[in-house]
C-alpha cells in the first residue's frame, strides 16, 4: 500500500481557483471592449481620394492632434490630426459640446461621421 | 499501540532504499527506546510510521490502520530534535500560544499550563526567553509543548542527545513520571546506550532494518553481550542479511503486547481562532524582533525618500504648444522643437519616478514575503502535526505580510505624491501601488511556502525583483516577440501602467504620449492583473503549506 503523505489540495484552494476563473471571465467579458470597438476604422487613403464615397457613414479614427486650423466660439474647432499608422494629416471638426481640453500631441480615439462636403465630424472622442 | 508491518522508504522512486520492510511493535504505557548507529534509519522509521515521510507498508495505532498523519491527530505527538519554539517568546508565551492553537476550552488551558510547567520543572523560568534557556531546559520545554494537547503517545527524536548527564537524567525522570502517573507511551530515539535500563522496550535498527525488539535482558542475551555498550561492535561483525535472517527466524519475546484503546484528544480550535492566535503571535514576534522591524521601517521610510530626491522641488510644468497655427513658420518650428524637448524631458522624469516607486515597492514585497514561512518551516510542521490547520497558517501569513505591504504602498503614494506633486486621482494611485506591493509580497510568500530553505526563497525573490526592470520593457525596449510573453507576469509593468494611466487627464500624460502611441493599461485593468498575481501567490502559499516539508 502506498502511503503518500502530501494531502490533496483543500476545498479552500479549489474555491479560490474557481473564484479566479469566474472573475477572469466576468472581467474579460466586461472590459475587453475598447471604446468604439464596434466601429470600422476610417479608410484614410480612400477617403483622401474620394471623400464623397463615405458620406453619412460612421467610423473610428485614432489620431494625434497636430494643430488647430480654425476655432469659432460656441461652434467648435477644426483640427489637423495625424492618423495612427500613417503619416496622413486630416482636418476634423470637433464641436464645442465635446467638452474636452484639447492640446497638441494628445492622442484620441474618435467616433467620426462623414458629413456634407466630406467634413469629418467628431461625435465622440476618448483620450488614450 | 503503534506498530508497522513491512514498512519501506525509498529516497526517490528509483533511489536507494533507506528503510527496508521494517516490522515493529511498540509497547503501550511504557518507555520505548529506538537505538542504532548514526544514519541507520531510526528517525526514518519513526517519520515513516508517523506519516511524515512517504512510505510503502502498513502502520497501525491501537489496532487501526493509519493512512496519513492526520489520522493520528489528538492521539500522538512528535517532538523533533530541533525547532522547538520561537526564540523571542518566553517559556510561558510559547506554551500559551501552543495551547491556544491546540485546545479550545479556556479553563482546560489555564489548568494545563500550570501542570505542564510543574511537570517539566520550568515554573520558575516561565518569564525567561526561549533563546536564553540551556540545552536541557530547551528539551524539557520541547516535551512541555508536546504535552499541551495531552496526547496518549509521544515520539521524541533524540530528546536527550548532547545533554549533560544531569539534564539527561532530569528528562528521563519526567518521562518515567508521565508513564507511571498518566500511563503515557513514549517512543524515544536515543544514542546513549548506558541509559537503556530506564526503558521498558528496545528496538534496534541497523542499516534500515529492524533487527531486534525486546527488553534490555533479552537484548543482551540475543546479541551475546555483557553490556549494551558493546551492541554496535557486535552489529558490525556481520552484514545486514545475517541480522535480518536471524531476527526473522528468532522468536525472542515475539508475543504481541496487549492492545490499548485509542484515546482521542478533543478537537483543536477552528481555523479562524487559530488564524487569530497566529496573527497575535506574529505581531508579538515582529515587535520583539528589533532588527527586522527597524529594517522594515527603514525601507518603508527610506525608499520613498530615494524617489523624491529626483524631484524634490516637484515635477516641472509642461509649457503648452499653441494650437493656433497662425504663427509664422520659423516661430512655430522653434516652438514645436522647444515643446518636444520639454515633453521628452518631463516624460522621462515622470516615467522614471513612477517606475522607481514601483520597483522599490516590489523590493519591499520581496522583503515582506521571502523568508516568512521558510525560516520557520520546521516549527510549522511540528505545530501542524499537533493540530494546526494549514489554511489557517497560510491565511495568517497572507494577512500579516499583506498588511505590512498595504502600509508600505500607502506611505509610498502619500509621501511621493506630496513631495513631487504628482497629479492624478489619489485613491486610484494608492490602489495601484498597494496592489503592486501586496501582489509581490504574496508571490514571494509563495516561494517561501514552496521552498524548504529561506535562502533559496530569498534568492529567487531577489532575482524576480531584479528582472522587473528589464522585462517590463518600459526603459529598455524588449524584442517584439517577447513583449507580451513577459509583460503579463511583470508586476512592475502593471504597477507603472496603472499609475501612469491615473494621470490620463494631465499634461504629464500628454508629454509621454507625444512620441509614444503604445498601449498603456488602465488603472482598473492594472489592479485586476495585480490582483490575479496576488491570487496566484496566495494559491502558491496554500499549496506550499499543504505540502509536508520536514528536514
Amino acid at each position: 500500500m502506498s502511503r503518500d503523505l502530501n494531502q490533496p489540495p483543500k476545498l479552500l484552494i479549489r474555491r479560490l481557483f474557481i473564484y479566479f476563473l469566474i472573475t477572469s471571465g466576468v472581467f474579460f467579458t466586461g472590459c475587453s471592449k475598447s471604446p468604439f470597438a464596434d466601429l470600422e476604422p476610417l479608410p484614410v487613403n480612400d477617403y483622401l481620394k474620394k471623400p464623397g464615397n463615405f458620406l453619412g457613414n460612421t467610423y473610428l479614427l485614432s489620431a494625434q492632434i497636430d494643430s488647430q486650423i480654425e476655432w469659432e466660439e460656441g461652434v467648435g474647432r477644426i483640427l489637423a490630426v495625424e492618423t495612427e499608422g500613417s503619416t496622413s494629416r486630416l482636418p476634423v471638426f470637433v464641436p464645442d459640446s465635446s467638452g474636452q481640453n484639447l492640446n497638441v500631441g494628445q492622442r484620441y480615439k474618435m467616433q467620426v461621421s462623414i458629413r456634407k462636403g466630406g467634413l469629418i465630424y467628431v461625435e465622440d472622442l476618448r483620450k488614450f | 499501540m503503534l506498530s508497522c508491518k513491512d514498512l519501506s522508504v525509498d529516497v526517490s522512486p528509483k533511489g536507494p532504499r533507506i528503510l527496508d520492510r521494517a516490522t515493529a511493535q511498540f509497547k503501550g504505557a511504557a518507555l520505548n527506546a529506538v537505538i542504532g548507529p548514526s544514519g541507520c534509519g531510526k528517525t526514518t522509521l519513526m517519520k515513516a510510521m508517523l506519516g511524515i515521510l512517504p512510505s510503502e507498508g502498513e502502520v497501525y495505532y491501537a489496532g487501526e490502520l493509519i493512512h496519513q498523519s492526520s489520522d493520528l491527530l489528538g492521539m500522538l505527538s512528535f517532538a523533533p530534535q530541533f525547532s522547538i519554539a520561537h526564540e523571542r517568546l518566553t517559556v510561558n508565551e510559547a506554551l500559551q500560544y501552543a495551547l491556544d492553537l491546540c485546545v479550545r476550552d479556556t479553563s482546560v488551558k489555564a489548568e494545563r499550563i500550570e501542570e505542564i510547567l510543574m511537570r517539566i520543572g520550568l515554573g520558575e523560568h516561565r518569564t525567561k526567553g526561549v533563546g536564553d534557556l540551556s540545552g536541557g531546559q530547551l528539551r524539557r520545554l520541547g516535551l512541555g509543548l508536546e504535552l499541551v494537547s495531552n496526547p496518549q503517545c509521544m515520539v521524541c527524536d533524540e530528546v536527550t542527545s548532547g545533554l549533560d548527564p544531569l539534564s539527561e537524567d532530569q528528562i528521563l525522570e519526567v518521562l518515567q513520571r508521565l508513564r507511571d502517573e498518566q500511563e503515557k507511551t513514549f517512543i524515544c530515539i536515543i544514542h546513549n546506550l548506558a541509559k537503556l535500563e530506564v526503558f521498558d522496550w528496545i528496538t534496534v535498527v541497523y542499516e534500515g532494518v529492524v533487527v531486534f525488539q525486546g527488553d534490555l535482558d533479552a537484548l543482551n542475551q540475543y546479541f551475546h553481550i555483557q553490556d549494551a555498550l558493546h551492541l554496535y561492535d557486535k552489529l558490525n561483525e556481520h552484514d545486514i542479511d545475517y541480522w535480518r535472517d536471524r531476527w526473522s527466524e528468532s522468536k525472542v519475546d515475539s508475543t504481541e503486547h496487549p492492545e490499548i484503546t485509542a484515546v482521542h484528544a478533543p478537537k483543536p480550535p477552528n481555523p479562524v481562532a487559530q488564524t487569530w492566535t497566529l496573527l497575535c503571535r506574529r505581531a508579538l514576534l515582529f515587535k520583539r524582533d528589533r532588527g527586522y522591524w527597524l529594517l522594515t521601517l527603514g525601507i518603508t521610510i527610506g525608499f520613498p525618500l530615494l524617489v523624491t530626491i529626483f524631484a524634490w522641488d516637484g515635477i516641472p510644468q509642461l509649457r503648452g504648444l499653441a494650437l493656433d497655427s497662425s504663427a509664422g513658420f520659423m516661430e512655430r518650428a522653434s516652438e514645436d522643437l522647444r515643446f518636444r524637448i520639454d515633453s521628452m524631458e518631463i516624460a522621462s522624469l515622470v516615467t522614471g519616478l513612477i517606475l522607481f516607486q514601483v520597483i522599490l515597492l516590489t523590493l519591499m514585497g520581496s522583503n515582506n514575503g521571502a523568508r516568512e514561512i521558510a525560516s520557520e518551516r520546521q516549527l510549522y510542521e511540528k505545530e501542524r502535526f499537533a493540530g494546526l490547520s494549514a489554511p489557517a497558517y497560510a491565511c495568517s501569513k497572507l494577512i500579516f505580510a499583506s498588511s505590512v505591504a498595504v502600509l508600505q504602498g500607502l506611505w509610498m503614494m502619500l509621501f511621493v505624491k506630496y513631495i513631487c506633486e504628482f497629479p492624478g486621482v489619489s485613491i486610484t494611485q494608492a490602489a495601484v501601488l498597494v496592489m503592486c506591493c501586496v501582489s509581490m509580497t504574496a508571490i514571494c510568500l509563495g516561494f517561501s511556502a514552496i521552498f524548504n530553505s529561506a535562502d533559496k526563497a530569498s534568492l529567487l525573490s531577489v532575482y524576480l525583483v531584479g528582472f522587473q526592470l528589464p522585462l517590463s520593457g518600459i526603459v529598455l525596449a524588449l524584442p517584439e516577440a517577447l513583449v507580451w510573453v513577459c509583460r503579463p507576469f511583470i508586476n512592475a509593468y502593471w504597477g507603472w501602467g496603472g499609475y501612469f494611466s491615473s494621470m490620463l487627464d494631465t499634461r504629464l500624460y500628454d508629454a509621454y504620449r507625444l512620441d509614444s502611441a503604445e498601449w498603456i493599461p488602465s488603472p482598473s485593468l492594472a489592479i485586476w492583473v495585480l490582483s490575479s498575481h496576488f491570487l496566484v501567490g496566495a494559491l502558491m502559499v496554500f499549496w506550499g503549506c499543504q505540502q509536508k516539508r520536514w528536514d
